[in-house]
């Protein structure tokens, strides 16, 4: 399906309602796009590469979708497919070389789907055992052989029901093949370390069951952790938690970096004045920092930070804000604050060259480098709600004929 | 004022759609046109409106601030009284600014220190009861009095101090002194807020400033005032009152009820919103189809007539046969601007959130 772009400045909102065929050709015109997305960002990677955006999103008609966008790098993105999904879609994961995403359900979702990254056929869907929800996040082993979700075994209802599913991807099948126990509730994002041995993982601490939804059942009890899993042992060998007044601090979103410094994002389920940090940064056998933002500004982002993404040469790091229209960005040297844009409804991130590329659920795709500071391309909208996750690969040209 | 880069840049883009926006046409308009457009319906809401009220809350806390210095000093059933009408007059000024709940309200956790409702965990009433207990004048000081917890600093400490019958009348000592470290508190709010909106955060509003990313997005914010606001003084306000039925009304959860004026807040809150809605020129109303807007316009009739008809409080209004009914349909009436709200946002080129709504 070919997709016609519409293009706004940042905040502009898109249209929103079920557009008949006639309101497309009126709404959506094919428009004179700039090629700036792509070229004017200093890119690491060669010219011959082409870039795969890959995401959860939904269109105008609220129908879920994983949707991937293409570029060579001078050519605006156009789409490449767009793949139902059964439930609401949350972080899309990738993986190059078997040419492989996953698609994880959304708390308290349960579908898990393999699918072809140049394609979008679904390939496989994960039978995850009943008493098992999904927390809308996944990661690939490097081999792309193993694939790791975090679960809530939530009938243990005075426990920590918090899990990994260990999953083995044999001729495009999920077969379960192990659980760890992550040592508190609510795991959400994990992600492996560079060594590929520890799996870490935010225990996000927010006690739910599908039977009341998305209710938090433990707001006043809630003990967020950051733990390291060692995968050969199956164990957790290192928990970490914010001081004790922070325990409403839920611990959800990461990332790491080259070196295996983590980035938290975090999301306060305190009084909305309190003065509570909302990022932080970790490295294994330290105890965990938080990262101080001027009150000016993180007063706007409503105690929510939904993603963070570091640069690929691990300078920099974003956090974004959807709930107060904000980016932020953090140098990690100087393990500091360095400046925030506005921009409505951000939430995905994902590295590119020295910068990051921001997605929006109204629509939005930009670019900022850190490095200068500014963005480095328009920011164009289309047609769909980006959901709050987004994947970004480099891929040869090669690749999409393999 | 925001030590942040805006995202704007000079995109040009083709918004094409039918609605007009002050007269002119967009599905002409080219980008720059648009983006004035919607910075002169900015610009007029703040100047003819939001400004204005906020003048006027300022002016209001400050003759609340010298009536509780006047009667702390003079201790007369008069003043008092003239004390508990300051009140209602300041309520009454913060009703038609409560809604807007973003910008320099928000700075300092200004709108929570003004007002901190709902407060589902009752640790205002808590903090306020331990606070007189321990009748420690240090706290009241102008350097403390700000780092106490919210729900002592504002609008519902005062309102218990001045109308809860079991509470002693301000006699002299530390509750006059509270009662006066509270209105002094008002006062910096009101003036703060309202020096940010006229010396910065017009220029904001215009799409200038960093806060928004353009004119339109700050349009978006005030659509968003518009359909959040509407949305929270039906469910929060009067239904979370009412309930279901009659059995199962709680007046408890009443937003001013010591005060008996739960019910004149949501007329002012009601009546402010269709303010920002159609009450200046040019205004909000002019994004939508024309018809969809006269849907919602004549939507805000009715509900407002309604709503005028009835008492000020709760109490009043269901202690009279058939006064649940009355009541319900108010609602019900509030329900309908609503739905036409949504219904032109639909139609038109705006979408509200999606990430932000319903994130993880």
């Amino acid at each position: 399906m070919k997709l016609f772009f519409q293009q706004k400045s940042v905040g502009s909102p898109i249209y929103k309602t079920t557009p008949t065929r006639r309101q497309v050709l009126k709404f959506l015109p094919i428009a004179s796009l700039p090629s700036a997305l792509i070229s004017s960002i200093k890119l690491s990677y060669s010219e011959s590469e082409h870039l795969l955006l890959i995401s959860a999103a939904n269109d105008l008609e609220d129908n879920n979708f994983v949707v991937a966008m293409h570029s060579d790098g001078t050519q605006p993105w156009q789409e490449k497919f767009r793949q139902v999904l059964p439930e609401r879609g949350h972080h899309v994961a990738v993986h190059v070389q078997s040419r492989r995403y996953v698609a994880v359900a959304r708390r308290p979702g349960r579908s898990l789907l393999l699918g072809d990254a140049r394609s979008g056929e679904l390939l496989a869907e994960a039978a995850l055992p009943m008493d098992r929800h999904l927390y809308g996040h996944g990661v690939f082993s490097s081999d792309g052989r193993r694939f790791y979700t975090t679960e809530s075994a939530f009938t243990e209802n005075e426990k920590d029901s918090g899990l990994v599913g260990e999953w083995l991807l044999e001729n495009d099948r999920f077969i379960r093949v192990g659980e760890i126990r992550t040592e508190g509730i609510g795991p959400h994002e994990l992600l492996l370390l560079p060594d590929e041995q520890i799996l870490v993982v935010a225990n996000g601490g927010m006690r739910t069951h599908p039977a009341s939804e998305r209710e938090v059942l433990n707001p006043e009890t809630m003990q967020p952790s950051l733990v390291y899993i060692d995968l050969e042992k199956s164990v957790v060998v290192e928990k970490h938690s914010l001081p004790a007044n922070l325990h409403q601090c839920s611990i959800r979103h990461l990332d790491v970096s080259k070196d295996g410094l983590i980035a938290m994002g975090l999301q306060y389920q305190g009084e909305p004045f309190d003065e509570v940090p909302l990022v932080a940064t970790h490295r294994q056998g330290e105890d965990i920092k938080t990262i101080a933002i001027p009150e000016e500004i993180r007063s706007q982002l409503k105690q929510y930070i939904g993603s963070v993404r570091f640069t690929q040469d691990g300078k920099y790091f974003a956090a974004s804000a959807p709930r107060g229209n904000r980016l932020c960005f953090f140098a990690v040297d100087e393990g500091e604050f360095i400046t925030a844009i506005s921009a409505r409804d951000v939430c995905g991130l994902a590295p590119i060259g020295t910068g990051f590329l921001f997605s929006s659920g109204i629509g939005q795709i930009g670019a900022f480098d850190p490095e200068q500071g500014k963005l480095v391309s328009d920011t164009i909208s289309f047609p769909l709600l980006w959901d709050n996750h987004m994947n970004v690969i480099q891929v040869e040209s090669q690749w999409w004929q393999a | 004022m925001y030590p942040i880069i805006k995202t704007t840049r000079s995109v040009v883009f083709f918004l094409l759609s039918s609605c007009s926006l002050g007269g002119i046409s967009l599905y002409s308009a080219q980008a720059g046109e648009v983006e004035s457009q919607y910075s002169e319906i900015n610009l007029s809401v703040s100047k003819n409106l939001i400004i204005p009220a906020y003048q006027y809350f300022e002016l209001q806390s400050n003759l609340l601030e010298s009536a509780a210095n006047e009667y702390c000093d003079l201790q007369s059933n008069a003043n008092f009284e003239t004390l508990q009408g300051s009140f209602h007059q300041t309520m009454d000024a913060w009703q038609a600014v409560q809604i807007y709940n973003f910008g320099p309200a928000t700075l300092f956790n200004w709108n929570y220190r003004i007002q901190f409702w709902p407060d589902a965990k009752g640790s205002g009433p808590r903090q306020l009861k331990q606070l007189m207990e321990e009748s420690d004048p240090v706290k009241l000081t102008e350097e403390v009095f700000p780092r106490l917890s919210v729900g002592v600093q504002g609008l519902p400490a005062l309102e218990t101090l001045l109308f809860t019958p079991s509470q002693e009348r301000l006699a002299d000592g530390f509750p006059c002194a509270l009662a006066v470290a509270i209105s002094a508190n008002l006062s910096r709010g009101a003036t703060d807020i309202r020096q940010r909106w006229e010396d910065g955060f017009l220029n904001d509003m215009r799409g200038e400033g960093n806060f928004f990313a353009s004119a339109q997005d700050a349009s978006v914010e005030l659509l968003k005032v518009l359909s959040d606001r509407i949305e929270a003084t039906d469910l929060q306000k009067l239904r979370s009152v009412i309930g279901e039925s009659p059995d199962r009304v709680r007046l408890s959860r009443a937003e001013s009820s010591n005060s008996a004026r739960s019910i004149r807040n949501i007329k002012i809150n009601m009546s402010a919103l269709h303010a920002l809605y159609s009450g200046t020129q040019p205004n909000l109303s002019g994004l939508f189809n024309k018809e969809l807007a006269d849907a919602i316009e004549v939507a805000f009739l009715e509900s407002n007539k309604l709503l005028r008809e009835l008492p000020d409080s709760f109490e009043e209004a269901l202690a009279v046969p058939e006064g649940y009914r009355i009541v319900t349909e108010a609602a019900s009436a509030i329900d309908r601007v609503y739905d036409a709200l949504k219904v032109a946002l639909a139609d038109s080129t705006v979408y509200l959130g999606f990430n932000a709504l319903d994130g993880d």
